[in-house]
């Protein structure tokens, strides 16, 4: 009893920060500062939001889309195909490519982030939706967890595939991906969930207003002094709020859908 | 065909790690200018003995990381205790809402962490003060870490129950027979038996504490509260001083891989 009490209270600490973003957003300013702070919003309004809506451009909502489904569809297809090679073929130096392939994980962020930004423009894909997404595609613990997955698959399953004529690209779209949903799905929302997180990077390599994503867009809408004064507000902490509160739901949405294969891969996934 | 299957791996870590590599380490031994870059050895390294906003960003970090190991381990591991021994349904619950701090994790969360923090906010309100949190080290540091905190230790949780489903059941049994408590059973038995999940989670705490960077960016972005991460980030990025940015980019990895290292020797025993 005296561990599900535990587990209950630590669990609304952790989680009253979201319940606040959400009620503090449909606030106006005067409700936002009202200490105690109120279970239901104190004084109502939709403003905040509305705000948003005037600015918000729809190529933000595009590029945002885009990313989130190419960076899965690009990260899943590299992923699974590495890994399927590594789980059933023999080749030279398969050690030390598998080593350097696993050795993004080691690499500190920020320590990458100054000569990939680099190499980027000098690949002329700053700014570009496709050069935010091929960044983004190689995901080595994706690749480690598919191995992994891919190994528990019988060798003779696959002979028999192959005796009654499949190629590898049938073996491995036809047979190891559908056995492998679970993990598939968790690599495309890690894959997905992470490119859409991942403010430094985005910021640094999507300029123009036409390229933002929603992350950045809000963002950058909020903090008036990029791209022009827009309208000064008496409450910025609403709007903020609600800028917050616009990026979180789709997150969460997937995550509350999804999370049967998130929890279930993710320990394996961090571990390594 | 294997080849085949391997090219876009290896081509795409080849564009965007190994290469990217090289280049930071021929970058931090560069001067860059507008008409060339030249090269100038280890003058960049050694400029840094003398940055203070890079040393203060060195201490920090290794304050960010002496209080994010008690807060994050400590955290995850009363989460982790009490959830064991109690039936799947809990269980599953526990790692699925311990897990949502961390989807709604960085910037986009931060806003409502300054408004708690906020001088008129919840926590001057409970305390009865009127305090400015993040505009000095003693107070944001510590500010920042339980934010970094909250959205961290899903992961952890999830790791330590997975590992603690591998405790034998007839431990358990065994120890209730001779008359031990529940208490006793998870702190001088299952604790023991996870103690190297609990190492990997130190050490991944370590890796993730100088690191920190969008809360910085969003909640404090100063010197007196900068992780080397940020740090690092200003150096290129705000002030354009590649060279000196890619030193210090080194020095981050080397701490990195150090304990990197440690962690997959662990990982290996385990």
């Amino acid at each position: 009893m005296i561990n599900k009490t535990i587990l209950v209270l630590l669990a609304i600490v952790m989680l009253i920060p979201l319940y606040f973003l959400a009620t503090k957003s449909l606030t106006d300013m005067a409700g936002v500062m009202i200490m105690p702070p109120t279970i239901l919003p104190a004084r109502p309004s939709l403003d905040n939001y509305a705000f948003f809506l005037k600015y918000i451009k729809a190529s933000w909502i595009y590029n945002t889309v885009i990313i989130a489904v190419g960076t899965a569809l690009t990260s899943v297809t590299v992923a699974t195909a590495a890994g399927y090679a590594f789980a059933f073929f023999k080749f030279p130096l398969k050690k030390v490519i598998w080593l350097l392939l696993l050795s993004g994980i080691m690499i500190p962020r920020l320590s990458v982030m100054i000569p990939r930004f680099v190499v980027m423009r000098k690949l002329l894909l700053l700014d570009t939706l496709y050069g935010l997404i091929l960044s983004q595609t190689l995901s080595p613990s994706g690749m480690y967890l598919a191995r992994a997955y891919f190994q528990t698959v019988p060798g003779s399953f696959l002979d028999a595939a192959r005796i009654d004529g499949a190629s590898e690209i049938q073996i491995l779209s036809k047979i190891i991906i559908p056995i492998s949903k679970p993990i598939v799905t968790c690599l495309a929302l890690f894959a997905s969930v992470g490119a859409l997180g991942n403010y430094v990077w985005q910021s640094l390599v999507l300029q123009r207003r036409e390229n933002a994503t929603m992350l950045l867009g809000l963002l950058r809408t909020v903090a008036l002094d990029q791209w022009g004064n827009p309208e000064m507000t008496l409450n910025p902490l609403g709007r903020k709020f609600a800028s917050s509160m616009i990026l979180i739901v789709p997150l969460l949405t997937i995550f509350f859908v999804a999370s049967r294969y998130f929890t279930s891969s993710l320990g394996g996934a961090i571990k390594e | 065909m294997k080849y085949l299957l391997l090219a876009p791996a290896v081509i795409l870590c080849v564009i965007f790690t190994l290469w990217p590599m090289a280049e930071v380490v021929s970058m931090s031994m560069q001067k860059m200018h507008i008409l060339g870059d030249t090269f100038v050895g280890l003058k960049n390294y050694a400029r840094l003995l003398t940055d203070r906003a890079f040393l203060q960003s060195l201490l920090n970090s290794l304050w960010y990381t002496a209080l994010a190991i008690p807060m994050q381990i400590g955290l995850a591991l009363v989460i982790t205790m009490s959830a064991t021994g109690l039936s799947k349904r809990w269980q599953d619950t526990t790692r699925f809402v311990f897990f949502i701090p961390t989807m709604a994790a960085g910037i986009i969360i931060a806003s409502v962490w300054e408004w708690i923090f906020h001088r008129d906010g919840p926590v001057n309100w409970l305390m009865g003060t009127k305090f400015d949190f993040f505009t000095q080290s003693i107070t944001a540091i510590p500010a920042i870490s339980i934010v970094n905190a909250v959205s961290g230790i899903g992961a952890m949780v999830i790791m330590l129950l997975a590992s603690t489903l591998t405790v034998n059941r007839e431990l358990y049994d065994a120890a209730r027979i001779d008359g031990a408590t529940d208490r006793q059973i998870k702190w001088r038995i299952v604790l023991p038996i996870i103690m190297p999940m609990v190492w990997i989670c130190v050490l991944l705490t370590a890796i993730g504490a100088p690191q920190v960077i969008e809360y910085v960016i969003a909640l404090a972005p100063y010197q007196h509260s900068a992780t080397v991460a940020f740090n690092i980030y200003t150096e290129a990025f705000i002030l354009g001083r590649y060279g000196p940015a890619a030193a210090k980019a080194m020095i981050l990895l080397v701490w990195m891989v150090a304990l990197a290292w440690g962690k997959t020797r662990i990982t290996r025993e385990a």
